[in-house]
């Protein structure tokens, strides 16, 4: 962790101008601005000069540089500086720069996250691990059916020996670990466990009811890092799975949905084809030889309808709190006359979002904000000034769970919103409010944003359409 | 911060108790505190796991707390809130059946 903690003072001195978005500013005498190439890491000599953007930010982001309770920027490089005032409440996880899940153990340390490979900013709500034994497979609470386990067999995702090996038995039926739990029916929730193949290359993951009359479950291929065949019944299926890359073999296996009735139970069955299994009320079934096996470490079910970063526990269940990035900015940073607010972010969600990352004056009523809405992969730009509104402008994203680079223009009857190098639309009707501060809300303290954050840059003068075409490209 | 473990009569006393501490609507309708303590609702806790035969039907139903639980981290009070006290559970070994990660119970209780 200490390799990313750059003081203020070192960054001038970077070989690299260390930064996880594309646009960063060069800490020499001329202050350029660039747009980073591919590789970040070693990518000064191809990085292209934003020549034609003269104005600089004066509140930029990238990011890269914290404290315990402080998220720094990088401009203003003077003081005042325009830091974050960070929360978070509790201990948490993330991935490091070796892609190794590790404990962030101060309570309210930023984290840089490393999930996607390279670094970003964090941002997560409050979660629940409803499941009380996440890594220890052993404990009587899982329920072995034709199974054995043994535990810290292989090194997991942490980079510790603790990665347990499941084995089948040779039986010709079901194959599983299944736990018990009390949920809520038309409730979403996601369930995850990271998994890598051994002697066998599939797993099925399942949320389920009483005697399976209603489930949800997909099969999982843990060989090529695809999502199998889905074997969900009673009305319901799964409304979102993801199978994520965390190297070494291990991929994090994550279904999300709701039942119809209450769910009470959840498991984790082996399979011998990601297609075609056979199954016994939608439960894989295959005739084992006490040889067949998968790795395990880090079960995971939370009320959400995506999986946040892995809240271990072992005996209870646990909550990590949400993280909160208030209080940047000043009236000397942030014009309340022209301006331009940029943002390359990427959502947890692609729908059921509200969160917000907004100018504004500590309040709702004068703001200039950026939401994320909740019908798919869509966000908004708003200006209110006065608690009147001024402009509106819906932005429709490909995807939104992807990084986007968003940036927002505002001059009085002259607002703008870009995304990925393109002028959406435009309003012309609307006056500016007065604001200084940056929040991670939607203006005062709600709505705090949830997602992935590589860079916020604010501009205290207009730019020209090819200058802003060039900063979002 | 401090720790504290309660349960209630039900959810509506639980939801009133929480809703007291101060909410606000949003512009757009959403509900938002407008305190910074954080609170889990762990409802009717199990007090005993069900069983469940190989075919997943239930053999024994769970045994559920007929009080509605919740647990909050409390920021900036030393004190159970006015209300509270009454409804705080004591005696609790380690974390009990739900834990705030890396921030333990016994050292931080109210």
């Amino acid at each position: 962790m200490a390799n990313e903690i750059y003081h203020r003072s070192n960054w001038g001195n970077a070989v690299n101008d260390i930064a996880w978005g594309d646009v960063y500013e060069k800490f020499d005498a001329t202050n350029e601005m660039f747009v980073r190439s591919d590789n970040y890491e070693n990518s000064n000599e191809t990085d292209k000069l934003m020549a034609a953007i003269n104005p600089k930010p004066s509140i930029l982001l990238t990011p890269t540089a914290y404290d315990n309770g402080s998220l720094h920027t990088v401009k203003p490089v003077l003081s005042p500086f325009a830091d974050f005032d960070f929360t978070r409440g509790t201990i948490a996880t993330r991935v490091n720069e070796q892609g190794l899940i590790e404990d962030v153990t101060d309570t309210n340390l930023p984290r840089i996250d490393y999930t996607d490979g390279t670094g970003s900013l964090l941002l997560e709500p409050q979660s629940t691990n409803l499941i009380t034994y996440s890594e220890d497979f052993s404990q009587p609470a899982w329920n072995k059916s034709n199974t054995s386990i043994q535990i810290n067999t292989t090194t997991s995702p942490s980079g510790n020996f603790d990665g347990s090996t499941l084995t089948d038995n040779a039986t010709s039926s079901i194959h599983r670990l299944r736990d018990t739990v009390s949920l809520s029916a038309s409730t979403n929730y996601s369930l995850s466990v990271f998994a890598k193949k051994n002697t066998l290359s599939n797993i099925q993951l399942a949320l389920i009811n009483t005697a399976n009359s209603n489930t949800i479950s997909k099969v999982f291929d843990l060989e090529n890092g695809v999502i199998g065949e889905e074997l969900s019944q009673g009305g319901t299926t799964v409304s979102d799975a993801k199978i994520q890359n965390y190297g070494n073999g291990w991929f994090r296996c994550i279904i999300v949905g709701q039942l119809s009735s209450a769910p009470n139970q959840y498991q984790i069955t082996l399979a011998t084809q990601s297609t075609g299994n056979s199954q016994s009320v939608k439960q894989v079934t295959y005739s084992g030889d006490g040889t067949g096996s998968v790795f395990l470490y880090g079960a995971q079910l939370e009320e959400l309808s995506y999986a946040t970063s892995y809240i271990p526990t072992s005996g209870s269940t646990v909550t990590r709190l949400k993280d909160v990035c208030l209080n940047s900015g000043s009236s000397d940073l942030i014009s309340s006359t022209e301006g331009v607010l940029y943002l390359e972010v990427a959502a947890f969600a692609s729908i059921n979002n509200f969160q917000s990352i907004s100018l504004s004056d500590g309040t709702a009523q004068n703001r200039i904000r950026f939401t994320l809405r909740s019908d798919l992969n869509r966000a908004f730009f708003q200006v209110t000034d006065g608690n009147t509104g001024q402009a509106f402008i819906n932005i429709d994203i490909t995807d939104i769970t992807d990084f986007n680079k968003f940036a927002f223009e505002y001059k009085e009857n002259d607002f703008a919103a870009w995304l990925n190098g393109v002028k959406i639309a435009t309003d012309t009707i609307g006056t500016v409010p007065t604001i200084n501060q940056l929040n991670f809300t939607s203006g005062a303290t709600s709505q705090n944003f949830n997602g992935k954050v590589k860079s916020v840059a604010v501009y205290k003068e207009a730019l020209t359409d090819a200058q802003l075409t060039a900063l979002t490209t | 911060m401090k720790i504290g473990k309660y349960e209630f009569k039900d959810q509506k006393t639980a939801e009133a108790k929480i809703k007291a501490l101060g909410v606000d609507t949003d512009e757009d309708g959403n509900e938002y505190p407008t305190h910074g303590h954080a609170i889990v609702k762990l409802g009717h806790i199990v007090l005993e796991q069900g069983e469940y035969d190989e075919e997943g039907e239930e053999i024994k139903a769970p045994v559920l707390s007929n009080k509605y639980h919740l647990d909050v981290m409390w920021v900036g009070l030393d004190e159970h809130p006015y209300g509270w006290k009454s409804n705080a559970v004591g005696n609790i070994d380690g974390n009990g059946v739900h834990s705030f990660y890396g921030v333990d119970y016994q050292t931080n209780k109210m």
